[in-house]
């Protein structure tokens, strides 16, 4: 098909610069981003599922699944944390920066509590990753989740303290919804984590 | 008014001279250089590994080299070749093209892109520097457990290689990411998904394989880093641990990474070969939907390389299977190139040559590589000379005659002047008959069962002319490279004025200065075919005397919004360095190292998405 003529010329000027949400390019980054941790997270849960496959016992004789309540409650706390999460982010797009201040806040509390669980447990633990080939498993898996929730409350931080600087209104709020993008995925990560050492083993 | 435009787009986008303006730069032209540059300087530190042990190699019982230099130069050479080397090397053509292909300004993220290239850069200098304290990586370049575990290989070499990687890895995946948004997001107006130069195509599909398939390595060198620092028991079988786990998850990885490396390079050739045979490709949709069939089926094949390790049967066919199905798109393809060659009035340029030799080199690698699906065959040849001869036609064959036919078709327009055409021609006539006298030989020697990765071999064996011949063909290829090599240097200062289009190309890189302005486009193009330039007579567009881009959308390119565009900065190095400490802190297990990298990790971050004034701006 060819194509002839002069093409209609538009000036550039008589479009927005305010862009948001899937039409900005930083979205993408961040779905992409999520995506290849998705796939991160998916190939050492292939671990787990093949080491126990190949296991006559799992978890292996002698150690027990971890606490099932202290798993509940966190579980419930991660959760919970994508509320609050979603209602800083919807403050924000009409330009509610306190009201952002205060659902981040809220976020953090729990996503500290969360951590605050996980860490008593690994250090009442009776054994440690060295044990075999699970427990490395337990600790790597957990602890990489851990991490990915301690750079959420990095980033949560970050955004606290560009909302005191009045940094975001309704038109410029990309970050938040970036971070919040991330951080609903850390809270669907952990779904398929407590699924898999806390729920699996007794199933089987 | 025309000449004001320009001085105002020149005042905003050019990078100052100075050392600030280099380190800081965010141009995607000059990252593009610098990533083909580096990548290039490994392709000779590989060849020279490769060069060492053909010498080695050129007699029986032959002690040029120790058993231990042995295995640091294969690992070293493979690692090189497909980490740092190829990859890289590719992902230079996409960051310097795809914005002028696209018609954009630069990429979507263009301080993620320097960072990219300059955590490549760390990361092979964190790689080499194995070499200058004698500890280099000896686990060849996929690190088989329990081999790589400390108890066998105590020095530092596996870990250097384990956090090189992991280095690169970022590297890799940010350029990827990059990728994917530039192409969707910042498409010339007009430029819809069927529009797309099969080149960006090719970038597209390699940047999601990249995506979903470097996490499983990722996963691995997490697993096997562990394990060495910490005595984590993932492949020590007598805790429960599995070494074919890592067989698993790095091949998950490997197998995709093959067609990481080929997709962008048959994408240099759906690129070259309509533009010499003089009309546009046959079988445009197909092409595309073959390269997006090979990197769906990438995924499902990577227990072909595990055929010899007792899988059940049932396994071993599924992966057959599928393995052999995998033929189908690449021959979709080839037939794509065949037709166009055949329907055209073909130019016998240098960059075609590389061209055609890809396609002859092409078939040998890849009816081996059907040959290697049949389980009863690979475990016959599984580790032999026979599977190097495969996979240096498939990759060297395969990415590296593109890669040179690339070169010398864009070369042209990143220094604005051609190279020499009979020193062209001269340096494809020897490689390509140094790399069949190299390569062709092992297929013979590997069905005579000359093992792979051994320091020598006992006379008598049949195998001695053999391998005389081979190095010598390693010497010519060596030579032939060496002359592209000075072709460029003698072309950069006194080859032809190339002008802004010397090939009467198609796609919009064409349209641009040679080598183009800082702002790429005065005009930002609207597209209204697949070949712009031989099919729009005037190219309209968008005037845009901002420090912007445009924003358009996923799958028509309609004109959305204006992108403000970041300007020079240091973050990103900074950032890169931050990285690379805290990994040397891994490395020596210093971990007051890793805290304090750490540290400076969040500060460059805050420092890097830090707003500007201009983001305050309307």
């Amino acid at each position: 098909m060819p194509a002839m003529g002069i093409s209609p010329t538009i000036r550039g000027h008589e479009l927005s610069t305010r862009v948001s949400g899937e039409k900005a390019p930083s979205y993408w980054g961040v779905i992409s981003l999520i995506a290849t941790e998705a796939a991160l997270f998916g190939s050492l849960i292939f671990g787990y599922y093949y080491l126990a496959s190949s296991s006559p016992h799992w978890p292996p004789l002698g150690l027990h699944p971890p606490d099932i309540y202290h798993g509940a409650i966190g579980t419930c706390l991660l959760f919970t944390s994508s509320i609050p999460m979603y209602f800083a982010d919807v403050s924000i797009r009409r330009g509610k920066t306190l009201q952002m201040m205060i659902g981040l806040s809220i976020t953090m509390l729990l996503a500290a509590f969360f951590l605050g669980i996980e860490l008593t447990d690994y250090a009442a633990s009776d054994f440690g990753p060295q044990e075999n080939a699970y427990a490395s498993l337990f600790f790597t898996i957990t602890g990489i989740h851990a991490l990915h929730v301690f750079v959420g409350i990095l980033l949560m931080s970050a955004l606290m303290l560009r909302g005191w600087l009045n940094h975001f209104n309704a038109h410029r709020h990309q970050a938040v919804e970036n971070v919040s993008l991330y951080w609903h995925f850390v809270g669907a990560v952990w779904a398929v984590i407590f699924s898999s050492f806390w729920i699996f083993p007794r199933v089987i | 008014m025309a000449v004001l435009v320009e001085d105002k787009l020149l005042h905003l986008w050019e990078t100052p001279k100075n050392l600030k303006g280099q380190l800081g730069t965010v141009d995607h032209k000059e990252i593009g250089i610098r990533y083909l540059f580096t990548a290039f300087g490994l392709f000779l530190a590989g060849g020279i590994e490769a060069l060492l042990m053909r010498t080695q190699l050129i007699q029986p019982e032959n002690t040029f080299l120790s058993p231990t230099t042995f295995n640091q130069l294969f690992s070293m050479h493979g690692t090189t070749m497909i980490f740092l080397m190829a990859t890289p090397l590719l992902f230079g053509f996409g960051n310097y093209l795809i914005p002028l292909m696209i018609g954009s300004r630069d990429m979507a993220f263009p301080r993620l892109n320097a960072f990219g290239y300059w955590m490549f850069l760390i990361a092979s200098i964190f790689m080499y520097s194995s070499f200058a304290i004698g500890q280099a990586p000896q686990g060849g370049w996929f690190a088989y457990t329990p081999l790589t575990e400390t108890k066998y290989l105590p020095d530092l070499g596996i870990d250097f290689w384990v956090l090189g990687v992991m280095l690169q890895t970022i590297s890799t995946t940010a350029g990827a990411i990059n990728f994917i948004v530039t192409i969707f997001k910042l498409r010339a107006p007009g430029m819809s998904i069927d529009r797309m130069p099969l080149f960006v195509w090719n970038i597209l599909v390699t940047s999601f394989a990249v995506v979903f398939g470097y996490p499983p390595l990722t996963a691995a060198n997490i697993m096997l880093e562990a394990d060495r620092l910490f005595g984590t028991a993932f492949f020590n079988t007598a805790k429960g641990g599995s070494t074919l786990l890592w067989q698993h998850l790095f091949w998950l990885f490997g197998h995709p990474d093959v067609y990481i490396i080929f997709l962008p390079a048959v994408g240099i050739v759906s690129s070259v070969l309509p533009v010499f045979s003089r009309r546009p490709i046959v079988g445009y949709s197909w092409v595309v939907w073959a390269t997006v069939t090979t990197g769906i089926l990438a995924f499902g094949v990577w227990v072909h390389h595990m055929f010899a390790t007792g899988l059940p049967v049932l396994s071993l066919s599924f992966f057959g299977a599928a393995s052999t199905l995998i033929a189908v798109p690449a021959a979709v393809q080839y037939v794509a190139w065949i037709a166009t060659v055949w329907r055209g009035k073909p130019w016998f340029s240098t960059a075609f040559m590389f061209c055609l030799g890809f396609l002859s080199l092409f078939v040998i690698g890849g009816v081996t590589g059907v040959m290697f699906a049949m389980v009863p065959f690979d475990q016959q040849t599984t580790d032999t000379y026979f599977v190097v001869a495969h996979f240096h036609y498939v990759l060297f064959g395969g990415a590296m005659f593109p890669i040179f036919a690339g070169l010398y078709f864009w070369i042209p327009k990143m220094t604005g002047r051609l190279m020499n055409e009979k020193l062209g021609h001269l340096s494809f006539w020897l490689i390509f008959a140094g790399f069949n006298i190299t390569f062709f030989p092992m297929h013979i020697v590997g069905l005579l069962g000359m093992p792979r990765r051994v320091y020598t071999y006992q006379p008598g064996l049949g195998w001695d002319t053999l391998n005389l011949v081979e190095t010598l063909g390693s010497y010519i290829l060596a030579l032939g490279i060496l002359v592209t090599i000075v072709n460029f240097f003698w072309s950069k200062s006194h080859g032809e004025e190339a002008g802004p289009d010397p090939w009467h190309g198609e796609s919009l890189e064409w349209a641009t200065e040679s080598p183009p302005e800082p702002y790429n486009f005065r005009i930002i193009p609207a597209v209204q075919s697949r070949n712009p330039l031989w099919d729009q007579p005037v190219l309209g567009g968008i005037y845009n005397e901002r420090h912007e881009t445009l924003d358009t959308s996923l799958l028509d390119a309609d004109a959305q919004h204006r992108l403000k565009m970041p300007h020079d900065t240091m973050w990103p190095l900074a950032t890169a360095l931050c990285i690379g400490t805290i990994f040397i802190g891994l490395l020596l297990q210093h971990i007051i190292l890793c805290w304090f990298g750490g540290l400076l990790l969040v500060v460059s971050l805050n420092g890097w998405l830090w707003p500007t004034p201009e983001f305050f701006e309307e």
